[in-house]
Parts: C-alpha cells; sequence; structure tokens
C-alpha cells in the first residue's frame, strides 16, 4: 500500500495514526521502523533515516508531509457593497445601491447575485426632456479566480452576470406643437412599465486590506438582452444596466468585500505532532 | 502587466468618446406608393399638387369682370373693384399645400396631423380638371426614443376612402407612421402601364 496525497488535513491526520500504527513494522527492540511512502521504502533508526536505501538527514521529512493539503470545496462567503454606484448616485443623475454575496469554492469560483436599487433622474439640455426611474436590479453569475496561487488572499477575477430588472419610468417634455394644422399637446409618459435583461462579461480583482476586510474593482461589458418597448417610447436607463444609447455599453464597481468564512476550518496540526503524540 | 494596461486604457479612451445615437431620417411622415390597376409600381408623368385641409374657414374674395380673368383673393382688393371688378366674398374651409407640382415620381411622402382624428388630402393633376380628395383616418401618440433626440408623434392608420376620377382605389400597406420611410399607403391609378 503506498500513501499519495491526502484529501483533507483530517484525512491527513488519520493516515498519519495508520502508519504510526499498523503501515510502518516496529520490532520488538522499538529500535527501527519501516514503511512505505511516495518516496519509496523508509527505514528510520534512532541515528539514521534511510529511503531506498540512500541516507537521509535525520530532520528529513517525507514528502507527504511537504505537500499542502488540498483547499477545502467550501471556502465561506464574501459580502461586497458597491461604493462607485453610491458615490455616482450622490454626485450624478444616476447611480446605485448595490450589495452582493459571493459563495468561496475552493478559492476559485466564486457563484454570485448582486441586489440593488438604481435611479436615474436625467433633464437633456438641448431637448428639455425629463426621463425619471428607480427599481430594484439582480444579477447572478460566476468570477472565476485566474490567479496560480490559490491560496494567496489577492485575487483575479474574470466572470459573467445576468441581469433583469422590472421597473416604471417616467418621461415629460415640452408641448407637441402642430407646425401644420395647429394644435398642441403636453407631452408626458407616466408609469410606463418596462422588464429588461442583459448579460455581462466582468474582469476584476481584489486585493486584502486588513483581516477579512478587501478592496477590489471590477469592469463589465453589458450586452442588453430583450426590454420590453412601450408603443411611447423605449427606456432611456434600465436599472443596474446603464443608458441604452446603444446595444452595449460599460460599467465598473469598486468593491468593499468582507469575507465570512462561516464554515471554513482553520489549519489543524501537522502529521509529524500528530505521529509523536501517537508515539 | 503591460498587456492588461493597454486593454485597460482602450476600453478608457472607448468610453471617453460619445456620440449622438439619434436617427438621422427622423421625418415622421405618411410615405404613398404610385401603382397601376393590376399593382406593378409606376412612375407618374403628370404633375400633382397636394393640399390638405386645416381646421377653421377663411373668407375668400372673388373678382370678375367681364372680357377678364377671375381673380381670387383672401384680402379685400380696392385696386380691382376700382378697375371694374366684381367682388364675392365667400367662407371656405382653409387649406395649404403640402406638396407643390411633383413630377415624375414613384413615391413622395406628406406629414400626418397630431391632433386631428382625419386628415383630408386634396390632389389636383395638370392634365386633369377635377382633382382627387383622400381621406385618411388615424390615431396619434408621441414618442421619445432618447431624451435627447426629442419627441416624436407617430401615427396609426385605421381608414382610408378616396374619390376615382384619376385613381382606382387606394390602400393600406403598412399603417404604423414613422421615420422608418415604410411604404404606408398604396395609390392604384387608372389604368395599365406598358
Amino acid at each position: 500500500m503506498r500513501i499519495s496525497r491526502f484529501t483533507s488535513t483530517v484525512l491527513r491526520n488519520k493516515a498519519v495514526a495508520l502508519i504510526a500504527t499498523s503501515l510502518l513494522s516496529v520490532n520488538a527492540l522499538g529500535q527501527t521502523i519501516t514503511g512505505e511512502t511516495t518516496e519509496g521504502k523508509v527505514t528510520i533508526t534512532d541515528s539514521t533515516v534511510v529511503v531506498n536505501g540512500e541516507n537521509k538527514p535525520t530532520k528529513w521529512v517525507p514528502s507527504w508531509e511537504e505537500e499542502e493539503p488540498p483547499l477545502m470545496f467550501f471556502q465561506g462567503f464574501t459580502l461586497s457593497f458597491d461604493i462607485l454606484g453610491a458615490g455616482m448616485r450622490a454626485m450624478s443623475s444616476n447611480g446605485s445601491l448595490e450589495a452582493a454575496l459571493r459563495l468561496n469554492l475552493k478559492n476559485t469560483y466564486f457563484p454570485i447575485a448582486e441586489l440593488g436599487v438604481a435611479n436615474c433622474n436625467k433633464t437633456d439640455d438641448n431637448t428639455n426632456i425629463h426621463y425619471v426611474t428607480s427599481a430594484p436590479y439582480f444579477r447572478i453569475g460566476f468570477d472565476y479566480n485566474v490567479l496560480k496561487d490559490k491560496r494567496q488572499d489577492n485575487r483575479l477575477f474574470v466572470g459573467a452576470r445576468y441581469g433583469i430588472s422590472t421597473f416604471n419610468y417616467d418621461v415629460q417634455g415640452p408641448k407637441q406643437i402642430d407646425p401644420i394644422w395647429g394644435g398642441e399637446h403636453d407631452f408626458a409618459l407616466n408609469g410606463i412599465n418596462c422588464t429588461s435583461q442583459w448579460l455581462e462579461i466582468c474582469f476584476g480583482c481584489q486585493v486584502k486590506v486588513w483581516s477579512s476586510f478587501h478592496m477590489g474593482w471590477s469592469i463589465r461589458y453589458k450586452s442588453e438582452l430583450s426590454s420590453s418597448n412601450s408603443d411611447n417610447s423605449k427606456p432611456y436607463y434600465i436599472p443596474g444596466y446603464g443608458t441604452t444609447t446603444t446595444g452595449s455599453c460599460w460599467g465598473g464597481t469598486y468593491n468593499l468585500i468582507f469575507d465570512l468564512n462561516w464554515g471554513k476550518k482553520k489549519k489543524s496540526a501537522t502529521a509529524v505532532q500528530v505521529q509523536s503524540e501517537n508515539q | 502587466m503591460k498587456r492588461i494596461f493597454s486593454i485597460l486604457a482602450t476600453a478608457a479612451i472607448m468610453a471617453a468618446c460619445s456620440s449622438n445615437n439619434c436617427p438621422l431620417e427622423n421625418f415622421v411622415a405618411c410615405n404613398y406608393g404610385f401603382y397601376d390597376e393590376e399593382g406593378k409600381a409606376v412612375t407618374i408623368l403628370d404633375t400633382i399638387t397636394v393640399k390638405t385641409l386645416l381646421p377653421g374657414n377663411k373668407t375668400v374674395y372673388t373678382y370678375r369682370k367681364l372680357g377678364a380673368m377671375t381673380v381670387t383673393k383672401e384680402v379685400v382688393d380696392s385696386s380691382l373693384i376700382n378697375a371694374g371688378y366684381t367682388m364675392k366674398p365667400e367662407v371656405v374651409r382653409r387649406d395649404t399645400i403640402l406638396l407643390n407640382r411633383l413630377s415624375k415620381a414613384s413615391t413622395f411622402k406628406l406629414p400626418m396631423s397630431y391632433f386631428n382624428g382625419e386628415d383630408t388630402l386634396v390632389i389636383s393633376y395638370s392634365s386633369i380638371a377635377l382633382p382627387d380628395t383622400i381621406k385618411i383616418t388615424h390615431d396619434s401618440y408621441p414618442y421619445v426614443e432618447l431624451p435627447e433626440c426629442g419627441s416624436y408623434r407617430f401615427h396609426y392608420i385605421t381608414n382610408v376612402q378616396t374619390t376615382d376620377r384619376h385613381i382606382d382605389h387606394i390602400e393600406i400597406s403598412n399603417p404604423k407612421v414613422n421615420y422608418d420611410g415604410n411604404e404606408n399607403i398604396k395609390i392604384y391609378l387608372n389604368g395599365i402601364a406598358e
């Protein structure tokens, strides 16, 4: 029987105990221990360690001890808040308040749900047409950590989102005047209902600032899938998507990120320590 | 890293560019096409003028004198009265010319009224004394695509009627009148094109 990679720290501890009790044969005097590891046949005496007939330093540790245990599948949750949208909401005609809950699977895959409320209150300087909307939106998708070292706290993401928003909007403007037949009429379209769907492709990063607190940003390319247009207008601004002047647009977020490591276990004792305890 | 920076810089430059996304062809008009009796698209050789009746009336003064041409004016002309003309005032519907002396055309486009449910068009021909009259019943509604493009008035044609002096019949090909430029009404003229 050979010892290969361990699937978790718990399994590793069990395996070390197994080596100590069954795989390694200890003679009656307790002077020599032999067994098999991934390095080959190991013989340990009071003063020497021999691996496949080669003397090793007495503090040599088999490779199974040097290998880091694989990451657990579930690494916890991440809660984040977008401060870019909040800043735009405070300083411009449109913006959003957005929070996201992200699952951390092996520090590699991050299923994510984003929920927010966005508003637009814009008057065009040239036409005096006023557009108002305020509504919630929802996105769901995933991020993938492209960094090779998945154990570090900094992450570089690519990802995708599907977004949807159902909202009402108002459009008001100057009176419409018939230049030929004459007459004029107020121009006001109120409470137009619309449902829009879109896709996003994301690129972003996050870095550890302190303990479980991270900061990060993302840029997003958004493509509108569909919008339920009324006979009277098209939505100028879709909450969560942005302005609809073309069929696609760019967006971004700047996030405050908090790791909520619920269910993530701390590092276990090393194999050597367990072995010494067993002895 | 250099590659990522160049991609981000390109994206930022693209995002910094802005353009007006309003439609270039934004004249809301009803598009008419001429066809012969059998439905073949034709080009008219006649010269046509299209007037439309406006809401309200006006007074027209007709001046006549034996041996002289009849003169019609919308104001009183005392010089004609002094010259021996007799004046006859008459109250008629107001009108305006929408299309003046169009010739050798296979299509034409005309605006529609914003707030009237029915437009009356009077088509005069150079080769025929009596005009044709077309009545178009329609609904109108406001439309805005982007705030920066302003508002428009679109129409939906519900019915068309015509007299039959030079026109055989008329039909709606597309009831939605907007700035897309699609043909809305087919005018079938008397006769068959060779």
